[in-house]
């Protein structure tokens, strides 16, 4: 790890690639790399994209880091599609149309795989993005997978949210407004040319105007036509107003606090699920008990709650306390 | 899905299709079925080699899969397995579509692991891949 890692820091795009694929697998000791990297991070600027499928994320993507790279700026993507709940495989078509910029300098993108998390985003994006940052990226850029209301771990994770929507999404705005509305940042009104756009902005500006609140950020809205690059310098704009606003309040120190925690309480849950569910499944007692489940004679709420009651369990699931 | 799901370890393969050939449909048919085999497939289209070689750094891909219906796998092939070699990069190397008999040799003599012409059972793509 030592010797990629030297790479990475080196500016060797493949050591990097190598360390992302192992943090991926977990095949490195995550506590280890984080220590490592500790004094390299917090540089770079987490812009999130989201937005329902085929509004334009990608197409966004690819214009925002054309922009960046003609301002001198460097960018890494991570580019997130679903894996196949069926297969566990996946067809990564994101970076397909930001392929103009793969050789550009300062651009690195990479695609993942949500690998059966739900929330948009693949489970060690933050471990990702951390690498990224220490690479020395000034911005990062996390695409999401298409999503719908309810997938907003994104909030938690970029420091600028962006909403990618396309006209004749009234109805849709209708219903977002108590789940995804909340958390952009930046509205793009993409496919501009479609028509009605200027009726989706209205729209949006209605159901932010009920809910402006002095000394709040205010999202701003742009229309864009990414295909063509109309209106990509607005969103860029945007952007960095709201990067501003959130460095001169606070705002962007007090969502890095939540991020961080967030983080935290969701590695903290899956150490914990991993090592009980161990415990538990490969007890002699758990095998019993799904003998009973299976052959009917008790059901699974009943079996959970005797299981669970073993003194022997508790032992297997708590084990020692750690020495010293 | 669980939360358990993650953190597989997951075989990544790199798909690439130059921007001149405009017959695609094999190799989308090829990322269907290897997805459907629990593959992660990133799919590209190219212009120069470095693009390629560039991506599978980046995305640090166990196995690269190119298709030619048309003439160019005579210099493309020779020209990313090389850029490959010089970054230390090593990975399986597969072709598809139409490769013309001589060349079969040849390709393989450079470092080409496998060529799946028309008619390759699919399994045997899979197979080549996941193990």
């Amino acid at each position: 790890m030592n010797e990629l890692l030297r790479g990475m820091l080196n500016g060797d795009t493949f050591a990097l690639g190598r360390l992302i694929t192992m943090a991926e697998n977990e095949q490195l000791e995550l506590g280890a790399l984080m220590r490592q990297l500790r004094h390299r991070l917090g540089r770079a600027y987490l812009i999130g994209i989201t937005g329902a499928p085929g509004a334009g994320k990608s197409t966004v993507t690819a214009r925002l880091i054309g922009l960046m790279v003609e301002t001198g700026l460097s960018v890494g993507v991570i580019a997130c599609d679903p894996s196949s709940p069926y297969s566990g495989g996946a067809v990564l078509g994101d970076r397909i149309r930001m392929s103009q910029h793969t050789l550009a300098s300062g651009v690195f993108i990479r695609s993942m795989a949500t690998r059966g998390y739900h929330g948009g985003l693949s489970p060690t994006l933050h471990t990702v993005a951390s690498l990224l940052d220490a690479f020395g990226k000034d911005y990062i850029i996390l695409e999401t997978v298409g999503v719908g209301q309810t997938e907003l771990d994104i909030a938690n994770i970029a420091d600028s949210n962006v909403l990618v929507l396309t006209p004749h999404a009234g109805d849709e705005i209708q219903a977002m407004k108590s789940g995804i509305m909340e958390i952009a940042d930046v509205f793009v009104v993409n496919k501009m040319d479609r028509g009605e756009a200027d009726a989706t902005v209205e729209d949006l500006q209605g159901v932010l105007r009920m809910r402006r609140k002095a000394g709040n950020w205010e999202p701003r809205i742009v229309k864009s036509q990414a295909v063509e690059g109309i209106g990509i310098s607005d969103v860029f704009a945007a952007i960095e107003l709201h990067r501003r606003f959130a460095s001169e309040t606070g705002l962007r120190d007090r969502r890095r606090r939540i991020s961080s925690k967030e983080a935290f309480c969701r590695t903290l849950d899956e150490v914990l699920m991993k090592r009980i569910r161990k415990a538990v499944t490969s007890s002699a007692e758990f095998s019993s008990y799904v003998a009973k489940v299976e052959s009917g004679e008790l059901d699974r709420y009943s079996a959970c709650d005797e299981l669970l009651a073993d003194k022997r369990m508790w032992r297997a699931m708590c084990g020692d306390p750690p020495a010293s | 899905m669980g939360t358990m799901a993650g953190n597989s370890r997951k075989v990544r393969v790199l798909l690439a299709k130059s921007d001149q050939d405009a017959h695609d449909r094999g190799i989308r048919y090829i990322a269907e079925v290897l997805r459907d085999a629990g593959v992660e497939v990133i799919f590209i289209r190219y212009r120069i080699c470095e693009e390629v070689t560039e991506i599978a750094l980046q995305e640090d891909v166990d196995v690269l899969g190119m298709g030619f219906y048309s003439s160019g796998y005579e210099f493309d092939i020779p020209t990313i397995l090389e850029a490959l070699k010089a970054k230390g990069k090593a990975l399986k190397f597969m072709v598809g579509g139409i490769i013309s008999g001589d060349e079969v040799p040849k390709l393989k003599a450079i470092g080409v692991d496998a060529i799946f012409g028309p008619g390759t059972p699919t399994e045997d793509v899979v197979r080549f891949v996941a193990h």
